[in-house]
């Protein structure tokens, strides 16, 4: 065996430099600026398409659906409603990855206006949507609640009479409805002892915060087919998901069917930042497909994004103890989250986000109440920051006003106050986070202080400066899984569940692998995931996948190793403690043999795949002892300009930091926290949905507006920390959310340094501004 | 070709990237639709529908429109320019230096607003081949991007613009 194989050919270059914390271009890139690469909608469709009829009412008893003014249109070949899915003996049409509170289409009743009641399938896109005109539904209008503090009152019409956990996630398994009225998931953290904490305390300040309903506004709005396959019993979906395995999962569980017959593909999405988690439009679309047994596509508007998933509402109490020398001795932490008819994955966001509620903080006393809310408006579901942002509004504002209490600089009482790197949080030992290492890179940065600013000499115009620090979970526990697969030419095939929503994934994975192997990154593919062949991933989301997919990669890339020096000790007969892997070459003794060559020489017939797998998983503790899979940090410094006449404001200059641990690509971290940062802008300068009587008035682009790029500040410095986290592949961590938390209270924290009006519900408009200013704030 | 409802067809010619082409086509037909559906040509994406977020922009005789808002029938002896025509623009017509450019900047994550963007941020360095930032921002004000937070996209124009002076 050993002569036959050959020496590698003198031509064959090897990158030899490594490929972590190099500026790589993104493997999709080509795709992307010539217009080739294809989202769900671009693909070749034969089939029918669905239109969604819409409760125009927040809550009610659905008295009846006529649908045969619809049906009678040519080309309409159905209009399916939730009665026919209730009555139907193959779908049980209830989904939630919490609980299954959510209805495939509404059942008996409407919960809020938006919410899908019907829908039209027809042979053009333009037929569905004129009969689904035709489609009417009667309702009886029942008292409904928009608001967390009316919901949670004693008479409060309730949503759900009742909710059991759906026991899909360990770290859910417990969650169940409160005994408190329309409370979905109620978690509450103690810590020490608060009562003698704030007798402890020389100053207690109690403030109220909130911010608004949201809209991630991914640019792709949710488009997904399904094709049912009669003979099979089966499905294939293509769908801009971020969690491939959740949708196969849920699919196949509401049809009752095992999770091998559902196909879930995922091809590269416009944008999602956690609006597409879980299931959203999937088993409405399998179902039609069912119904019909055709392929079946909706493809919602952009307005009708709004009505699917949105960014919970907070209303959040702080109380905060701290003594004359700055030391935070107590704080009580109250949030209501207003999570809209469906709970979603709103349960998970309550914990996480409750478990961090008090900041980057090291306090010894402390106590969180969180509880998710239904209300009679559309579902909350994940959103970049996951309710971190919220909460980090109030407290990251918080923060502010009580350093001004006891006439400290509220910088020097962020850095006295921040759990250090390795230290304790919550009264627990938790592991590196960088979150000191990035509020001092911004600190030194803008000299904060040396530097005093300038005030302009119109004496309307008043500059102030603010500063906001995060620390953060990840999702955990979870797993990511990798193939890794070397063909007998030397290049590979990286096949995971990760989804490309923009990140880089693909190509950040596509350094790992090829620095792992040695290889030049123009011989790695990475595959976007259809869960036929793609190995079980968690979800893209949490900012998990560098640090997951990467580990996963990693180990798969050992176990290929393992078997290259296993075969070459067999093929070569050569001992295997003489053989190591390295530049993509088995080097050995007898000589030095290409990867590839080396899988060529093994397996005959004419090639041969060699099969590399990696398992990564990482656990939890207790209920509420929160090991986090590693921590998400950052900061933000902003300066801004206020108009004492009128209240506008101008952000001039701003500083973002945020810890990636190690930047696998410096560029991409760069990507990453501004993109995240303008995002927040946006949270704080002008995005709300606005509702009158339970609906969305702004529910188009037209009116809900996000940041141009105009808006950006012009002055702006990204700071890439690298504390190298111990658990991470390469150091890395994740890098995507710590900025969409820390903008919002950094520009409040600056208006208020610069006119003393502080306001405490986001979004931060002048007539806010001005009205703070008007009534002398505080 | 599709039957929309209610609508009288309307023969059409056009030069699209280059290339000239007649049609017949119903006169409710919205630009978008004609380039996405009926000519495959799907790198122009389509996002809010309602003429803000700039996706869908292309160029007709080098004006920038919104392609969702323009109904089909009005390129009729016109010329239209999408991303899938951008790179021929430029001598060898390998790559238009805006390309190079964004893919060096990253300025593009989910790629979604990238056609929108180029084919706007051609028109500009058209009409301006030495833009300073704030020409860039002014120009691209009506093209959303939910990914970058825009100052990678500002840089590669510039850079893009620097190369085609070259």
């Amino acid at each position: 065996m050993s002569t036959q194989i050959p020496i590698i050919k003198p031509d064959r270059k090897v990158e030899k430099t490594s490929l972590i914390g190099k500026h790589v271009l993104r493997l999709d890139g080509e795709s992307k600026v010539t217009g080739a690469v294809a989202y769900t909608d671009d693909f070749p469709f034969e089939g029918y398409y669905a239109e969604v009829i819409r409760s125009n009412i927040p809550h009610g008893e659905i008295v009846s659906i006529s649908t045969e003014a619809a049906e009678a249109i040519p080309g309409v070949i159905a209009v399916v409603t939730g009665e026919d899915l209730e009555n139907a003996d193959w779908i049980s049409p209830y989904v939630g990855p919490a609980f299954r509170d959510q209805p495939v289409l509404a059942i008996g009743k409407v919960r809020y206006v938006g919410e899908p009641v019907a829908a039209v399938v027809a042979e053009r896109p333009d037929i569905a949507a004129l009969a689904s005109t035709e489609v009417i539904v009667e309702c009886k209008k029942l008292r409904s609640v928009t608001d967390v503090v009316r919901a949670r009152k004693k008479n409060a019409p309730l949503l759900h009479e009742s909710g059991d956990s759906a026991a899909i996630f360990e770290d859910l398994a417990m969650v169940h409805h409160s005994e408190e009225p329309n409370v979905a998931y109620a978690y509450e953290l103690n810590v020490g002892d608060l009562e003698s904490g704030f007798e402890e305390a020389d100053v207690v300040l109690e403030k109220n915060y909130a911010t608004p309903m949201v809209q991630h506004t991914h640019l792709e709005p949710f488009v997904t087919t399904a094709s049912y396959n009669a003979t099979q019993n089966s499905f294939r979906i293509v769908t801009g998901n971020q969690t491939p395995h959740f949708v196969r999962r849920e699919v196949a569980r509401i049809f009752g069917i095992p999770s091998s017959k559902v196909e879930v593909e995922v091809p590269q999405m416009g944008g999602a930042f956690g609006s597409k988690t879980y299931v959203r439009i999937e088993p409405l679309v399998a179902a039609l497909s069912r119904a019909v047994e055709a392929p079946v596509k909706l493809r919602q508007t952009s307005s009708e994004s709004f009505d699917t998933s949105v960014r919970d509402g907070t209303q959040t109490r702080v109380k905060t103890g701290v003594t004359q020398a700055g030391d935070i001795v107590a704080q009580e932490v109250e949030v209501i989250w207003d999570s809209g008819a469906y709970a979603d994955i709103s349960p998970r966001k309550v914990k996480k986000a409750g478990y961090t509620a008090p900041g980057a903080y090291d306090i010894p006393n402390v106590r969180v109440i969180s509880k998710s809310t239904y209300t009679n408006k559309p579902p909350g579901v994940a959103y970049r920051g996951f309710g971190v942002a919220q909460t980090a509004w109030a407290v990251e504002s918080h923060i502010d006003d009580v350093a001004r209490e006891i006439g400290m600089d509220p910088v020097e009482l962020r850095i006295r106050n921040v759990t250090q790197d390795g230290g304790t949080y919550n009264g627990v030992t938790i592991g590196t986070h960088g979150a000191p290492q990035c509020l001092q890179s911004v600190v030194d940065e803008v000299d904060w202080f040396g530097a005093e600013l300038e005030q302009p000499s119109k004496s309307h115009i008043k500059k102030g400066r603010g500063m906001a620090v995060t620390l953060k979970t990840t999702i955990t526990p979870s797993t990511s899984e990798a193939i890794v697969l070397l063909d007998a030419d030397g290049s590979v095939n990286v096949i995971t569940g990760g989804t490309e929503i923009g990140q880089g994934i693909i190509t950040t994975l596509a350094q790992i692998t090829a620095d792992g192997l040695g290889i030049g990154i123009e011989y790695v593919n990475v595959n976007t995931p259809n869960t036929n062949s793609a190995p079980f991933n968690t979800s893209t989301t949490s900012s998990r996948s560098t640090f997951h997919l990467g580990n996963a990669i990693l180990r798969a890339i050992d176990e290929l190793k393992d078997q290259l020096v296993e075969f070459a000790s067999e093929d070569l007969n050569i001992e295997k403690s003489g053989i190591t892997v390295e530049d993509g070459f088995v080097k050995t003794s007898a000589g030095d043999y290409s990867i590839g060559d080396v899988v060529a020489s093994h397996f005959v017939g004419g090639g041969g795949t060699l099969i590399g797998k990696g398992y990564f998983s990482t656990k939890a503790g207790g209920e509420n002892r929160y090991e986090s899979a590693f921590w998400m940090t950052g900061a933000t410094y902003a300066e801004v300009s206020v108009d004492i006449r009128t209240g506008k404001y101008s952000i001039d200059k701003w500083v973002n930091s945020a810890d990636c641990g190690k930047a696998i690509d410096p560029v991409r971290c760069e990507g990453q926290i501004l993109g995240a940062a303008v995002q927040a802008l946006g949270h704080t300068m002008s995005e709300e949905m606005v509702f009158e009587s339970g609906q969305q008035v702004n529910k188009s682009l037209l009116d809900y507006k996000v940041p141009a790029i105009g808006d950006v500040p012009k002055e702006s410095k990204i700071i890439v920390v690298e504390s190298g986290d111990p658990n991470g592949p390469h150091g890395a961590k994740g890098v995507g959310e710590s900025n969409t938390v820390t903008v919002p209270p950094a520009i409040g924290n600056a208006i208020r340094d610069a006119c003393g009006a502080r306001v405490r519900e986001l979004p931060i408009t002048p007539s806010k501004v001005l009205q703070a200013i008007v009534e002398g704030s505080e | 070709m599709n039957n929309y409802i209610e609508s009288t067809l309307h023969e059409i010619e056009f030069k699209i990237n280059g290339e000239e082409v007649s049609m017949v086509i119903p006169a409710n037909l919205t630009l978008s639709e004609l380039l996405r559906q009926e000519m495959r040509l799907t790198g122009t994406t389509e996002g809010c529908g309602v003429g803000v977020c700039g996706c869908c922009t292309v160029l007709i005789n080098n004006k920038v429109v919104a392609s969702c808002l323009e109904l089909a029938v009005n390129i009729d002896e016109k010329e239209v320019l999408t991303i899938e025509g951008l790179a021929d623009t430029y001598q060898h017509g390998e790559f238009h230096p805006l390309q190079t450019s964004f893919r060096e900047y990253e300025g593009f994550q989910c790629g979604y607003c990238t056609p929108g963007m180029l084919i706007a941020s051609k028109a500009l360095l058209d009409q301006n081949p030495d833009p300073s930032d704030d020409d860039v921002r002014e120009f691209l004000s009506e093209n959303i991007c939910r990914c970058t937070g825009y100052d990678s996209i500002i840089m590669a124009v510039k850079s893009a613009a620097k190369e085609m002076k070259a």
